[in-house]
């Protein structure tokens, strides 16, 4: 038999019983409904996790450390204990790394200060961080990066450090800036020609014990640098990376280290190795990769994709579940299919039995029987797939369905998900599951196709005689 | 018949025997039955009912495997065949008429005839035009598209007699075609099932319990308790009454009435 003839006798037999094809059919649509919603549930809350957390965390960031702890030489780990400017050098030409930075945060026996006119900002944090690569890491809101020049002090700040810069003679006036910028207000800056200004660095000596006469104190007590303000960096409240820091020319601190090497050691700031650099891949795909070079040669890390992989596992969980239910509404679907096809089969003996007789091939007969089942799949697989897109629809868009899912939801907190869609139907997930349900359909066939061909002719031609 | 003695048989059956097990009873439906029909010939096998004519049709035609003895058509051994194998001879060798007519409730007399080609896969247009041109001869022409439900007995039989015929068989079995059918009809069919398949030279084995079928055959076997009681050639067989040409048109006008 021709293919398209096996085709078309089997979806004649299908529709030769209409309300029964149907409610087997209805089954499908169900079972596939179920696994469908159900899995998008899972990939909505997925990506609205992920959307969270692409908003708070660059995911092409991955965090460099020395190799500390145990000791690995009975494994034969390489371990390299300190990161110096070699060790960056080599980080920078792994692949897939796109900026290096070592993180120096300038921890100094005293305090900064960073002063212009009347303003001073006593509590300034001093980053230290290679200009080009910074550029790469940092989005600015206004002015520009570093520009590559040690002459004289330059910094970017953002805009809640600015914050800091008060008139020391005014009452002090706490500024509560989280709450301004959760709803997404202006932050009440002095009022500083910020980018035009001249301001002073000044390195303070500070004897915190306090002790009277002091312990000890150093010959030279403070310096002073001249200092530009380049950039703006915006004020984002999920930034602890830079957000609170005055972030300064790496290169720039490594020359004024070279001159005063002495007084900085005096105040207790060395600057031998790093303690934290950062590392930006190319894309959120070349991080692995990363990793994996970074373990090899001896380093520990850090990256918000472990988060990533933990939030997955969890919906990975859920989802499972969820799609055991799905599953097993299929599976009920599927032996109505064979139920329907055993009748089927049953009530057509006679006719299978005359189809032998007049020569009809055993494996053609099988086949239109396992087509039979295959149509149902098929068209119960895509009206379960427009019954899920409309679900789907309808959970995303529908305010008092939300709602219930809402409420249903509230337990678990993987599916919060702040108000984007809910359900996710990714068109992998729709066109695999369609395929899945169609196999399922045949296999459900399999049995009474097997039992249609095994039909003795004669027992279906006599049994009316 | 000299001149089907002189050639090789078609049908050959040596010592064919079938045995039922019903329970702890065994039933020799067929007892030793020795055989041989030509090609051409119009052979028609009576006996009482429950004499063993059914079974042996449905050996002859691989529907059923002997218990012991063997059956050679056209050159084949058929009891050493697997079942596909059988399905395949018959769909090239075979064709087979039932008393209950068995056409495909759901399609078409056309469609009925275009079956077994379609099953051999052969295209729709061909196989179209040649169930066409079948039906055509069995007399059905205004009838194409008319659904078994729509056609009287004999209709319906004509429809079998051409989904039969429609692969070009070399044997054509029946079993009583006209044993669902009333006097007049059943005598239209036979003449067309006999004039048809000797027109074609297609041998025509017919089962029947009724007698005066028989003198109107080449060959007579007759059956008792699964043995051959009587093998007669007829050499020359009786007209079956009526006008050829007539009696099949006005079959087909009558029953348009109905
Ligand atoms: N499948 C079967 N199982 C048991 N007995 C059978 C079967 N088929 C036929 N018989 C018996 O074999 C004998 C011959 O049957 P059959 O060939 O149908 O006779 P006929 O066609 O001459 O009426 C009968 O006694 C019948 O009951
Ligand atoms: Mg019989």
């Amino acid at each position: 038999m021709k293919w398209i003839d096996i085709l078309s006798q089997s979806l004649q037999n299908l529709l030769r019983r209409k309300l029964r094809s149907l409610l087997t059919m209805l089954g499908v649509v169900i079972g596939t409904a179920a696994i469908v919603v159900t899995m998008s549930l899972g990939a909505g809350a997925e990506k609205a996790q992920m959307e969270a957390l692409e908003s708070t965390t660059n995911l092409k960031l991955v965090q460099v450390y020395p190799f500390y702890g145990y000791d690995t030489s009975a494994t034969g780990q390489r371990r390299v204990t300190k990161i110096t400017d070699s060790v960056i050098r080599d980080i920078r030409a792994m692949d897939g790394v796109s900026a290096v930075t070592p993180m120096v945060n300038v921890w100094f026996g005293g305090s900064f200060a960073l002063s212009t006119g009347k303003y001073e900002n006593s509590y300034a944090q001093l980053l230290a961080v290679y200009p080009e690569d910074f550029a790469k890491i940092k989005k600015l809101k206004s002015g520009r990066y570093f520009s590559g020049s040690t002459d004289r002090m330059e910094f970017i700040m953002s805009e809640i450090a600015m914050l800091d810069f008060r008139d020391p003679k005014k009452e002090y006036e706490w500024v509560d800036y989280y709450s301004i910028l959760d709803a997404g207000g202006e932050l009440p800056l002095p009022d500083i020609n910020w980018l035009g200004a001249n301001y002073k660095l000044i390195l303070r000596w500070e004897d915190y014990s306090q002790a009277e006469p002091p312990n000890y104190e150093p010959e030279i007590t403070e310096k002073e640098f001249k200092a530009r303000m380049v950039g703006v960096m915006p004020a984002d409240l999920n930034d602890w990376q830079f957000s609170y820091y005055t972030v300064c020319n790496l290169n720039w601190l490594k020359k004024i280290y070279k001159e005063n090497k002495s007084w900085f050691k005096e105040m207790g700031f060395e600057m031998e190795s790093y303690d934290n650099v950062y590392v930006l891949a190319d894309t959120v795909e070349d991080v692995e990769e990363i990793i994996d070079q970074l373990n090899d040669y001896g380093l520990q890390y850090s990256s918000p994709l472990e988060m990533v992989a933990i939030m997955k596992e969890q919906i990975a969980t859920v989802q499972s579940f969820l799609g055991f239910i799905g599953a097993i509404s299929m599976l009920v679907a599927a032996l109505s299919i064979a139920n329907t096809m055993m009748m089927s089969i049953y009530e057509r003996t006679r006719e299978i039995g005359v189809m032998k007789v007049l020569g009809c091939r055993l494996s053609n007969i099988r086949m239109m029987f396992l087509m039979e089942a295959a149509y149902i799949g098929v068209f119960g697989g895509g009206l379960g797939l427009i019954a899920s897109y409309s679900l789907s629809y309808a959970l995303n868009n529908v305010q008092w369905i939300q709602e219930i899912v809402a409420s249903f939801m509230s337990g678990s907190a993987i599916f919060e998900t702040g108000g984007s869609s809910t359900s996710v139907i990714s068109p992998q997930l729709a066109l695999g599951t369609w395929a899945g349900v169609v196999a399922v359909s045949v296999l459900s066939g399999l049995y009474p196709a097997y039992r249609a061909m095994r039909l003795s002719s004669l027992a279906a031609i006599r049994n009316a005689d | 018949m000299e001149e089907a003695a002189a050639r090789e048989p078609v049908i050959t059956l040596k010592n064919l025997t079938k045995i039922y097990t019903i329970g702890s009873e065994k039933l020799r439906a067929l007892d030793g039955v020795d055989l041989e029909i030509y090609p051409g010939e119009f052979a028609c096998i009576i006996g009482r009912s429950g004499s063993g004519k059914s079974t042996l049709l449905n050996m002859m035609a691989g529907l059923e495997k002997p218990s012991k003895g063997s059956i050679r058509i056209a050159g084949k051994q058929l009891e050493r065949m697997s079942e596909a194998q059988l399905v395949q001879f018959r769909l090239n060798n075979v064709g087979f008429v039932f008393q209950s007519f068995n056409l495909f409730a759901m399609h078409t007399a056309l469609d009925n005839v275009a079956m077994p080609l379609m099953y051999k896969g052969v295209g729709k247009m061909t196989r179209t035009s040649r169930a066409r041109k079948m039906l055509t001869a069995v007399g059905l022409k205004t009838h194409m598209n008319h659904k078994p439900t729509q056609m009287s007995g004999g209709q319906q039989q004509r429809v079998g007699i051409a989904r039969a015929l429609v692969t070009q068989p070399k044997i054509l079995f029946a079993d009583e075609p006209t044993g669902n059918l009333d006097f007049n009809t059943s005598r239209e069919i036979l003449r067309l099932i006999r004039d048809i398949c000797h027109e074609r030279n297609t041998t025509l084995i017919m089962v029947t319990h009724d007698p005066e079928m028989a003198q109107y055959a080449d060959r007579v076997v007759r059956l008792l308790d699964g043995h051959v009681i009587e093998n007669t050639v007829n050499e020359h067989p009786a007209e079956i009454p009526g006008g050829v040409q007539a009696a099949q048109d006005d079959t087909v006008r009558d029953e348009d009435e109905e």
